[in-house]
């Protein structure tokens, strides 16, 4: 039962670090960079461009390391899912359209991927996601949010 | 309880501030590599008031669109663009990067650099898949008017290949990495939806060069 938790914990930090070395490339990037690629999706018009370009890369940032550390575990949890969601929403919607997106965007210069593996990885991590869940309710994994109390 | 859980969450959100802003604090100032000049590879005067420097990959289809734009805006605005032209390519392209060493070999051979750039963007479709891009590429070097055998020399030179990659190291470190990047008077400019309007914003406002 012991090693299932710490299982779990391991699990959970790392879907937490693909969030935090996601958010912490772009926005250690010149955020036009960004605005770029969200532009080559053409689902959003150009305000809305900006916002989420300065905005989602810090939700990554700071979701994610909420939820390595596991405090305020499930909001922590739904934000990274609902953006995980939203990231297979839009490369399954740019691949059905034929968009002419070569590289993702997705991990800054750390990673250069295809839309077509980027949606693998995300689906992978929707997964997971559902994995955690699912057994976080059995099995609670060491937490910030054990530790300080309610 | 409460105000615990608060305080470790504003800790933690402190730390991921602090990383992001100590990463930023040194990155290279962009202003400082807009000022060097490479005359080989440039047009117009260094006195224009406006400075456009775009980083490119042969192969990449948007970076012909902008090479035309920016054609187009230094017809009709004479004496106030100053152009520089920097290789950016891209892993993904197959040719890109001897392209890259074709134009600077021919940036190599006084004042036929920007010819066999056109050239080279104007029959992008003709040779982006083609295995022996190379023999394209000599084709509109003499189109172009370099001396073939001086331009065959230099392409095999392994020192050039790296000139071209440190240009990209360079610009990476800039933050470049999607292509086309252009800086207008310094300001970065990604992809070709917002160039003519900030290169009509720079006239308009004709600021001092970088």
């Amino acid at each position: 039962l012991t090693s299932a938790r710490y299982a779990l914990l391991a699990l959970r930090a790392a879907l937490g670090a693909v969030f935090i070395v996601s958010g912490y490339q772009k926005l250690t990037s010149p955020v036009q960079n960004f605005e770029a690629v969200i532009g080559k999706f053409e689902m959003l018009p150009g305000p809305a461009v900006s916002f989420v370009a300065h905005t989602l890369p810090w939700a990554e940032l700071v979701g994610g390391a909420l939820f390595v550390f596991g405090l305020w575990t499930g909001p922590a949890l739904f934000v990274l899912w609902a953006m995980n969601s939203a990231f297979i929403a839009a490369l399954g919607a740019a691949l059905l359209r034929k968009l002419p997106i070569e590289e993702c965007g997705c991990f800054g210069e750390a990673l250069t991927l295809s839309p077509k593996q980027m949606l693998g990885i995300d689906a992978a991590l929707w997964a997971l996601f559902l994995l955690f869940f699912t057994a976080s309710r059995r099995l609670r994994p060491p937490s910030l949010d054990d530790t300080l109390g309610p | 309880m409460r105000w615990k859980k608060f305080a470790a969450a504003a800790a933690i959100a402190a730390l991921c501030a602090g990383a992001v802003l100590l990463t930023r604090l040194f990155a290279p100032n962009s202003e400082e590599v807009m000022k060097k000049r490479i005359a080989e590879r440039s047009l117009g005067s260094d006195k224009a008031p406006v400075w456009v420097t775009e980083y490119i990959d042969y192969q990449c289809p948007p970076c012909a669109a902008g090479a035309k734009l920016l054609k187009k805006a230094m017809e009709e605005h004479p004496g106030q663009i100053y152009l520089q032209a920097r290789y950016f390519p891209l892993p993904a392209h197959k040719n890109a990067l001897k392209a890259a060493v074709y134009a600077e070999c021919a940036s190599r051979q006084k004042g036929k650099f920007w010819a066999f750039h056109e050239k080279v963007f104007e029959n992008q479709k003709e040779w982006a898949q083609d295995p022996y891009a190379q023999i394209r590429f000599a084709a509109y070097a003499e189109t172009a008017g370099l001396d073939l055998k001086k331009l065959d020399a230099c392409s095999h030179d392994p020192e050039i290949e790296k000139a071209v990659m440190a240009e990209k190291e360079k610009a990476s470190e800039l933050g470049v990495k999607i292509t086309p990047t252009f800086f207008v008077n310094g300001k970065m400019v990604v992809g070709t939806n917002r160039l003519a309007a900030e290169i009509a914003s720079a006239l308009e406002k004709k600021e001092a060069k970088p």
